[in-house]
């Protein structure tokens, strides 16, 4: 590939999933098994269902993993299905989950998978363009 | 209140060490205000060893600014060629849309040193 090449990819969406600390590897593996390349994973500090349990809230923890994912749109589904199971999300205070669309995404993707993609796929899901830089 | 109805985000994951860099150039070359930078950790399945820091995940820096609809596709291409995102394990970009954004005005300070 050369350099100042860059494949838009235009199918893609992004799941943000916000879970108790400790949670977000176990949720990433979860998305991976299901066909998600990879996740990026920070810390925040949540507010909102904690105080309003009382005492169960104790049972809550506070700090928070937050969990992004971008996944191409075809498989949102089931990735947002397979991280749910896996973090319990039915159960309250265990975290909750969206899906926003991605109008573009951008990344390195190898010269073989490329090839594939374009000799494969009929309806063309990547815009190659040559960069003026 | 300054409204911008149609404002782009544009969020960038990228190696740790890349953001800072960038930053500059975007708030000093490109005249964006709306920035942040926050921490995290990557987990891929193709990370190599090599790449990997303490353990399975790696440390990344995740960029994110706002942009007008205007300015956001050139922004985009920009930032995926200035923080060397074309190379393995070079990150991720990505563009989403915004209902709605605030502008981030500040007043005329002298530069800190």
């Amino acid at each position: 590939m050369k350099k100042h090449e860059m494949v838009v990819l235009t199918d893609v969406s992004l799941i943000t999933a916000i879970v108790q600390r400790g949670m977000a590897d176990d949720l990433v593996t979860a998305a991976q098994e299901a066909g998600a390349q990879g996740a990026s994973i920070h810390y925040s500090h949540g507010r909102g269902v904690r105080e309003r349990l009382g005492l169960l809230g104790l049972a809550v923890e506070a700090e928070k993993e937050v969990i992004n994912i971008v996944v191409s749109s075809d498989q949102v589904n089931r990735i947002f299905r397979s991280i749910y199971m896996a973090g319990n999300f039915d159960t309250p205070g265990h975290g909750f989950m969206w899906v926003t669309p991605v109008e573009k995404a951008a990344t390195y993707i190898p010269p073989d998978i490329l090839e594939k993609f374009s000799r494969d796929d009929r309806r063309n899901p990547v815009d190659i363009r040559d960069s003026e830089l | 209140m300054n409204i911008y109805p149609d404002a782009k985000v544009i969020t960038a994951i990228l190696p740790k060490g890349k953001a800072k860099s960038l930053v500059g150039d975007l708030v000093y070359g490109h005249g964006v205000d709306r920035v942040n930078v926050h921490h995290a950790r990557g987990k891929g399945k193709l990370t190599p060893k090599k790449h990997r820091g303490v353990g399975e995940t790696t440390e990344k820096e995740v960029v994110t600014v706002i942009v007008d609809a205007e300015d956001a596709d050139e922004l985009f291409e920009f930032i995926f060629f200035r923080a060397d995102i074309n190379r393995p394990h070079g990150g991720l970009i990505f563009m989403q849309p915004t209902f709605a954004a605030t502008g981030f005005d500040l007043p005329d300070l002298a530069e800190e040193q």
